[in-house]
């Protein structure tokens, strides 16, 4: 599987998880890698937040540590390339 | 609607408005008194800053009044409601004294204070695994993570002190499921400013909202969650009460399990106001009086 395929897939199933939680008439802002998790962004609080991530954790069967608020406030990209690394990380020999 | 009473639901990042710096200065005076005065015979010192406390109060320099506390105790007659104004009072400056305490010479400090009783002692032994513990800003608030930390109990504590905006909020949540499922006892205050709201309850005859996120922790990291006061002894040292583990159907939607168990939260709140009266603070006094009241038929 190329880096681009599951990038892909990982964007695929990361807004199906944003999705679920979004009005439909916002669900198209979850296409977006740039966008924002909380305010500014998709408008989630704080709770719906880390339930993204704990879902994401089960999904991807991986941690999504606290670690990455560090870099500042959570965009859709950042989940995205997190869990794309992980699963590359996992399948390189 | 935005504001900072945390009874209120609101739907933005609220906060409270910054004092007048003539009162930090006042604070920060009093602050560097009392720690340097506590010294080492801090039980004895804190009695006498509830004396202080007291004074104040009869000098008509510091809330709240007796009218206030019968708007929310009406069943109470004037000597009561003078007592529980004096006591408000007086449990304001030994907490800012306790504050002071745990600010400028940390938790060590303030736990020495700390005289937990053999019942409560006992039931923390019995938690096995994580666990949240809810306080509401009553008596000696800050005593509960002292008391655990006195005790050797792996503790994180969230919402003690304001907690930023959402991303903070956020980050303290993620951690915060971490620490439970690896043991640790997390105490969460369901009565601080900012964050996602319960659904409403009725608390004392009034209409009132929690932090949704305690209960949302309890429910994520699948622990129990039980409420807890600290309180000032007459002695000036602080006990503990754990009340029993919150209790939900565990059926329905996640919204309805927090919501019971947030209701749950609110009778333990109406009972501990209405059995310690004393234990209640002028802040948690004016954000109840600005909730609106029940109606009539809501109990």
């Amino acid at each position: 599987m190329s880096h681009t395929t599951t990038a892909e897939q990982v964007h695929h199933a990361v807004t199906t998880i944003l999705t679920a939680r979004l009005p439909v008439a916002a669900r198209g802002l979850a296409e977006r890698l740039e966008q924002r998790l909380g305010a500014n962004g998709l408008g989630f609080d704080s709770v719906t937040i880390v339930e993204v991530l704990l879902e994401c954790e089960q999904h991807f069967d991986m941690p999504f540590p606290s670690s990455l608020f560090d870099a500042g406030p959570l965009t859709i990209g950042r989940l995205v390339e997190h869990a794309t690394a992980g699963i590359v990380a996992r399948t390189q020999p | 609607m935005s504001t900072a009473n945390p009874f209120v639901a609101s739907d933005d990042e609220h906060w409270f408005a910054p004092a007048p710096r003539w009162w930090s200065g006042v604070l920060g005076g009093f602050d560097r008194v009392a720690v340097a005065w506590i010294g080492r015979a801090p039980g004895a010192r804190i009695v006498a800053i509830d004396r202080l406390g007291r004074r104040m109060h009869a000098a008509g320099l510091v809330p709240p009044t007796p009218e206030a506390t019968r708007a929310l105790f009406p069943d109470i007659g004037p000597t009561e409601a003078a007592r529980i104004a004096r006591d408000a009072a007086a449990l304001r400056f030994k907490n800012r004294a306790a504050i002071a305490l745990l600010q400028r010479r940390g938790l060590d400090a303030l736990a020495q204070l700390a005289d937990p009783p053999a019942p409560a002692v006992a039931r923390l032994d019995m938690i096995r695994g994580g666990a949240v513990l809810i306080a509401f800003h009553l008596g000696a608030q800050f005593g509960v993570g002292a008391t655990l930390h006195a005790l050797g109990r792996r503790t994180m504590t969230v919402r003690n002190m304001p907690v930023g905006d959402g991303h903070e909020r956020a980050r303290a949540l993620r951690q915060a499921v971490d620490e439970l499922r690896g043991g640790s006892l997390v105490i969460a205050a369901v009565d601080g400013p900012g964050g996602a709201s319960t659904g409403p309850m009725t608390c004392l005859g009034r209409r009132i909202v929690l932090r949704r996120g305690p209960f949302v922790l309890a429910r994520l990291a699948r622990v129990p969650i039980l409420p807890v006061v600290a309180r000032w002894t007459p002695a000036g040292r602080i006990t503990i009460e754990l009340g029993d583990p919150l209790a939900s159907a565990m059926n329905g939607t996640p919204a309805d399990i927090e919501q019971q168990l947030a209701n749950a939260a609110g009778r333990w709140f109406a009972h501990q106001l209405t059995t310690h009266p004393d234990d209640l603070w002028p802040y948690t006094l004016a954000n109840l009086l600005d909730t609106p009241r029940a109606a009539a038929t809501t109990t």
